[in-house]
């Protein structure tokens, strides 16, 4: 054969074979290719956004926003915008990456600024931001298990945190319970102030945490939770610029132990009402070496307003006792002591209502909720907060 | 979150990875349960078949991966009655008027499926079937030759192999 | 957390609900923190605010944000 007929033998052979590719799949009506989607190898599962507003009313005997020997003002508003992003790749991975932003005005560090005539806390004590990025991946390993690894960086202007968490999934009891192990691992790097205003360097904590949880069915209609939690708690373990009001005068330094260890237990249990409604129990035991021990009980009442509405009502009690070292009027300056109204025993009320909307658009789901709810403290602090959403399902 | 993600698991894992099964064939007849159309007449499965080859889909409207598949089940409809066979989708555990509203707001209320329910899982039961989707390729003579998770490659070579 | 084990035990050996029978479970007001944004608002919120807050299913403390 002349090299020069080569080529058109060459062309006409591939195109028979591009014609055999093309008829076989057009004669095979049933084929995988003809019927199946593909699924893309990354997709966008969902988008949604929240936005919160809290403003806060109250007291507390660490702010200096007060009578030297008195409480001070706990007045503070925040805006709270969060943003979160979740992404299939492939079948057996799903990564959702979540970005909070907190932008807080608080009575209690812009009084040390304007007792003292510093500006050491700076802009912080006027408005706050503060902002982390998240990302979570999930990977689906079996039918029966999935692991997770979670990463998180969070910045404030005199505040720095990593954070490193993982953890484990297994389905058991033909996929009637889910047992959830988790660790993280979180450090805190910020600036030390003492109760002038003076910034004294840098101070850091590291807080590691432990969780074992199992999610049962109890029924078709009935679903249990229970989970225990450990955390460790090393360093400065409290905001430095907290102060101890004294007896013979002023105010000293709040002292903290450098070492805490929490426990948490909880159990929720969510239970499926004929008349399209849904009722969440929820109680919470916790117990800390710093002497506080509290419960907690919440409820939800959910009622469906059609298949594509719900409301909510919630209601909230949590009750603790102080730590031991707590006091509103200190005799000395040193020692272990605290006035932060956090650490007092209290008791707290929320009440909520909250309405939701499910909206179909061509192919994406959407989701619209506002919330309302109103804190109230036993110890003098009170707040309200409004809370919107809007989620996007494609 | 952790808590979210157990529920998730606990939901999706009919509907999510699953192990490929073994396409045996089960040489199983199929239930004689009376099926409940959307328009509400009772009708056996075999008595609709009538001798043709078929693929039966059970699902749910709050299974997203039974959802997701909906797009492949009316084509393969369409194709599959061209070549003589049949598409059978059975909504276990619901009754008509919301499935029928389901399927209309997903754009798939008139496809060439046969739609029914099974609203009190006798069919699934008779089956044996406990998740969704399941997917069954049912031969000429009404006997499940294959019976899978979501519709895949080995469900669409059972339907072609009993087509033939 | 030997009483945790027990605990753990004794429901694993519930009732078997069948997969295809979980359409009550599924709806969305039957989820525990199915919207983790919601989640994340209100444990900011009460970390902030009562000393016991914290330390189930995410680590107490980390970030302060000054609220």
């Amino acid at each position: 054969m002349k090299k020069s007929d080569c080529a058109p033998r060459l062309l006409a052979t591939l195109f028979q074979f591009l014609l055999l590719i093309c008829s076989a799949s057009a004669d095979e009506p049933l084929s995988a290719d003809a019927i199946l989607d593909r699924p893309p190898s990354f997709r966008v599962e969902s988008v949604r956004v929240r936005y919160s507003h809290f403003e806060q009313m109250g007291i507390g005997y660490q702010s200096q926003a007060g009578p030297a020997r008195g409480p001070g003002s706990e007045s503070l508003t925040v805006e709270q915008p969060q943003l979160e992003i979740v992404a299939k790749q492939g079948k057996r991975t799903t990564h959702r990456l979540w970005i909070p932003l907190d932008v807080v005005t608080a009575a209690s560090p812009d009084a040390v600024d304007r007792l003292h005539g510093v500006d050491t806390i700076s802009h912080a004590s006027r408005i706050n931001e503060g902002g982390s990025v998240d990302l979570t991946t999930q990977y689906r390993a079996d039918r029966e298990t999935s692991l997770f690894l979670r990463g998180n960086y969070h910045m404030e202007e005199q505040f720095r945190s990593w954070a490193l968490g993982a953890g484990m999934a297994r389905s058991l009891a033909e996929d009637n319970a889910v047992v959830v192990a988790s660790v993280y691992q979180v450090y805190d790097w910020f600036d030390s102030f003492l109760t002038n205003g003076l910034r004294v360097g840098h101070a850091s904590r590291s807080t590691s945490n432990g969780n074992l949880g199992l999610t049962q069915l109890l029924s078709p209609t009935t679903v249990a939770h229970v989970n225990y939690g450990v955390t460790l708690q090393v360093g400065e373990l409290g905001n430095t610029w907290n102060s101890v009001p004294l007896l013979e005068g002023g105010r000293s330094q709040e002292h903290l132990p450098t070492l805490r260890h929490r426990h948490a237990f909880v159990a929720r249990l969510a239970q499926w009402l004929p008349w399209q409604g849904a009722l969440k129990a929820f109680y919470r035991f916790y117990l800390d070496d710093w002497g506080i021990l509290a419960h907690t009980w919440e409820s939800e009442l959910y009622q469906r307003m059609g298949p594509r509405a719900y409301l909510r009502l919630n209601y909230r009690f949590h009750q603790q006792t102080g730590a031991d070292f707590f006091t509103t009027l200190s005799q000395t300056s040193a020692g272990l002591q605290t006035a932060d109204s956090d650490l007092a025993p209290l008791s707290a009320h929320t009440f909520g209502i909250m309405t939701a909307i499910d909206f179909p658009l061509k192919h994406i789901a959407g989701h619209l909720d506002i919330g309302l709810e109103r804190y109230l403290r036993s110890n003098g602090l009170h707040a309200s907060i409004v809370s919107c959403s809007l989620g996007l399902r494609f | 979150m952790f808590a979210r993600l157990a529920i998730l698991t606990l939901l999706a894992d009919g509907c999510g990875v699953r192990p490929a099964p073994v396409p045996t064939p089960l040489e199983r007849p199929l239930p004689r349960v009376a099926l409940q159309a959307l328009d509400g007449r009772l009708q056996p499965l075999p008595e609709l078949l009538g001798g043709r080859a078929a693929l039966v889909s059970l699902w749910a409207p709050w299974c997203e991966s039974c959802v997701a598949e909906l797009p492949s089940l009316m084509r393969l409809a369409e194709r599959a009655k061209a070549n003589g066979g049949a598409v059978v989708s059975v909504a276990v555990g619901e009754s008509t008027r919301p499935v029928a509203e389901f399927l209309a707001a997903q754009g798939a209320a008139r496809t060439a499926i046969y739609q029914f329910v099974d609203e009190r899982f006798r069919f699934a039961d008779a089956l044996g079937e406990k998740r969704v989707p399941t997917t069954l390729v049912v031969d000429r003579r009404g006997r499940v030759v294959f019976a899978g998770a979501a519709l895949d490659e080995r469900a669409l070579a059972a339907l072609r192999t009993v087509l033939q | 957390m030997r009483w945790l084990c027990v605990l753990l035990g004794l429901l694993s050996g519930c009732a078997i609900v069948p997969q295809n029978r979980r359409a009550r479970l599924a709806d969305p007001i039957m989820s525990f923190d199915s919207d983790a944004l919601e989640t994340y608002r209100k444990s900011k919120f009460y970390s902030s605010r009562e000393g016991a807050a914290g330390g189930d299913g995410t680590p107490a403390g980390g970030g302060c944000s000054c609220q």
